[in-house]
This record gives C-alpha cells, structure tokens and sequence, in this order.
C-alpha cells in the first residue's frame, strides 16, 4: 500500500529526529517533550505493523505514564541544563543565558545611564537582568539588544526598527512577571530554536524565559504539550481504527485466518498461556520496583 | 517499495545507535536515562518488526514485557536520581566519583 509506505518514511524521519534532538538538546523538559513525540511515532510505526493494541498501549503507558514521570522529576529538581562547562542548575538564568555558549549580552554595563529612550520611543520598562544590572540606554534608531536570553544556542531574532517595548520579566525567577504585553511573541523555543525575524513593528518580548518550565510564564512548553497531548488523542483514534478495520476484515474472512495479529484476543491468550509464568515475575518486579522507589526517594527512613 | 523487515530493522540499528551515543555523550543524569528508553524503543520495534514478519504474537508479547521493565527502571532510576540530587546537587554524572579508586 502506497500511503503505508509514506507513513512508514514519515514516521521513521520523525522518530530518528527527535531521538536525536532528545539526545542533542540541552533542556532536560524539551529532552523529554521531543521524546514523547519519538514514542508517538513508534506507536504510528506499531499501527503499521499491524498491532494497533500495543500502539495504544505505547501511547497510554508509554507516552502518557512513564514520560510522565521522567516530565514530573525534571520539574521537581528544577531542569538543571547542560552548558558547554557543566550543568547548570536551574537559576537565574534569565538574562543572557548566564554563561551560555552564545550569550553576546551587550546591553548596559553597570553604570550606563538608564532610560534615555531614543526618538522612536521604546519602553523599557521591565526589570531585565540580574539585581545590580542597569537597563541599558537606547540608540536613536532602536535598540540592539542581542542578548540571548533563553537556553544557550537561542538566538533572539533581532529587534525591529521602530524599537520593540521590552516589558517582559527575563529576570530571575521570584520576580513576579508582568501583565504581557497585547503582542507577546513568547518565543521560549528549545535551543538552535530561532524565532522568526520580527516584522518592523518590533516585537514585545516579555516572555520569561529563565529556564524552561518553570518561570510562571513560561509558555513554551505548555503550548508544546498541548499541541503533543492532541497529536496522541489522534493517533490513538487513528490506531483504533485500524484495529477495528482489521477486526472487521478478520470477521469477514477477508484476512487468512489464523495470521492477524490484530486480536486482542490472540495476545491475551498466548500471553497468560505461554507467558503466564514470566507475566508474574513481571509483577513481582514491578512491586519490589515500586517499594525499592518509595524507599530511595524517601528523605528519611 | 513497501517496507519490509529489512527497513524496520535498520530504523530500529539507527535508534539503538542514538541511545547508545546519547548515553555515552551526555553529561547529565535524566538525558542518559532518557537514551536508555530510545534503546529499549529501539528494542522493541526490532521485536514487533520480527514478530510481524513471522506471523504470531510473541514479539507483541515480549515487548509488554519490555514496558514492564522500562517502567520498573524508570522508577527505581528516578528516584537515584531524586536521591542523587539531594545529596549533592548535581546531576552530572561526574561528580559522583565516591567510588573512584
């Protein structure tokens, strides 16, 4: 079938995509988003395969309970990132990626005289950067403020001509934001994720981003697990119809019987027949791992 | 052309080289154990791939078991990592070097 063998190469680039972006990607919470989609496409690759069951299980188990988990730990510790040195702890990282690889903050030395607004008027009038750190002046054309906040590898599109307000909180976390602005372009984006050059209006920034996730705003990766969340509420339609498709190809004997993998019935059978004895291990381990959990991630005994 | 075995087995050598580098590349404890569950995918498309090609269930079979472990190491993994973290507020896997001779 021809369109099996599209999905087949749409899913296999999707899935070596992410796993390499999974393994190429210095924000643990995009690590784990671009995982899930790796594992979508898996349960895509499952359906193909004819086992539309454990394409739904990969999704509901995999994608839905175990990520979640991994998704729960890296929120709990505050998503230390890699940098070119070391690990980074979730911090102040807000303005200029506080030491990242690319970080050309060029903005206001101590000292230089705030304000000063240029003939086009931008409003600056947001707290960015660390205590201690003066908003820089502005040039009569605007500013050109490249710093990177963000991830490393972030590139900031470049400010338009007229001068874009900065209003937005990029400073460290318990600064509470402000209201965004009517045109925040939020642009929180995994890194080497670069926001597309702004139109000449010049854009609001004033999405937080500190490190991802955890900035009251930082909306980044919440409209990306949406976005993931609806595309498994598809595919798990899409698997179920397929399963049903088959089931009903099976009952009308178009499909030789004894050769669909399809059945639920069939799996169930060989695996608490054939397997039933390794299915109780299964369940003894999973119960000393549940116990061995409780007892590792406990303060104090 | 219709993919065949020979297709799902060369994505799942692709994947499984992934998680291995990602493993061996990274500095940072929940990156590695993410590689860890590309490799076990990895795994698992191998076992339906083959599963498919021979016409029964048992590679379906096996990768259920295959889940049942990646969530028992998912679990037990996490919670050394927790236990890590706390102890010595890093999550590079250099610095935990108590046992180096």
């Amino acid at each position: 079938m021809a369109g099996d063998t599209v999905l087949f190469y749409a899913f296999a680039a999707i899935m070596v995509l992410a796993s390499l972006l999974v393994v190429g990607q210095r924000s643990p919470i995009y690590s784990v988003l671009l995982l899930i989609v790796s594992f979508a496409a898996l349960a895509g690759l499952y359906v193909l395969l004819d086992a539309p069951f454990l394409a739904v299980v990969q999704i509901i188990i995999y994608a839905g309970a175990i990520m979640v988990l991994f998704l729960f730990v890296v929120m709990l510790l505050n998503a230390p990132y890699e940098t070119a040195t070391g690990l980074k702890t979730g911090g102040p990282t807000g303005v200029g990626g506080a030491g990242g690889p690319t970080a050309t903050d060029s903005v206001g030395a101590p000292g230089f005289s705030p304000g000063a607004p240029g003939p086009t008027g931008p409003d600056r009038t947001g707290p960015v950067g660390p205590p201690g750190f003066s908003p820089g002046a502005r040039g009569p054309t605007g500013p050109d403020r490249t710093d990177s906040v963000g991830p490393p590898g972030f590139s900031p599109g470049a400010p338009g001509p007229t001068g874009p307000d900065r209003t937005g909180p990029v400073g460290p976390p318990g600064f509470s934001p402000g209201a965004p602005g009517p045109t925040a372009t939020d642009s929180v984006g995994p890194p080497g994720f670069s926001p597309g050059a702004p139109g000449p209006t010049g854009p609001d920034r004033t999405g937080p981003v500190g490190p991802p996730g955890f900035s009251p705003g930082a909306r980044g990766p919440r409209w990306a697990g949406a976005a993931l969340a609806l595309v498994l509420l598809v595919e798990l339609a899409w698997s179920l119809w397929r399963a049903g498709a088959q089931e009903t190809e099976a009952l009308t004997g178009q499909l030789v019987p004894g050769t669909d993998l399809t059945s639920v019935r069939q799996i169930g059978h060989v695996l608490f027949a054939d397997y039933g004895f390794a299915f109780e291990v299964t369940s003894v381990l999973i119960l000393v791992a549940m116990v061995g959990a409780v007892v590792l991630a406990k303060r104090e005994i | 052309m219709t993919p065949s075995l020979t297709h799902y087995l060369i994505l799942s050598a692709t994947l499984f080289a992934i998680g291995t580098a990602g493993v061996f590349l990274r500095r940072n404890l929940i990156t590695i154990l993410l590689s860890i569950e590309i490799m076990l995918n990895a795994a698992n498309l191998a076992f339906v791939a083959f599963g498919r090609a021979l016409g029964n269930v048992d590679g379906q079979v096996i990768v259920f078991f295959v889940i049942t472990v990646a969530a028992a190491e998912a679990a037990v993994g996490l919670a050394l990592v927790i236990a890590l973290f706390r102890h010595r507020q890093s999550l590079d896997p250099d610095a935990y070097t108590s046992l180096r001779g």
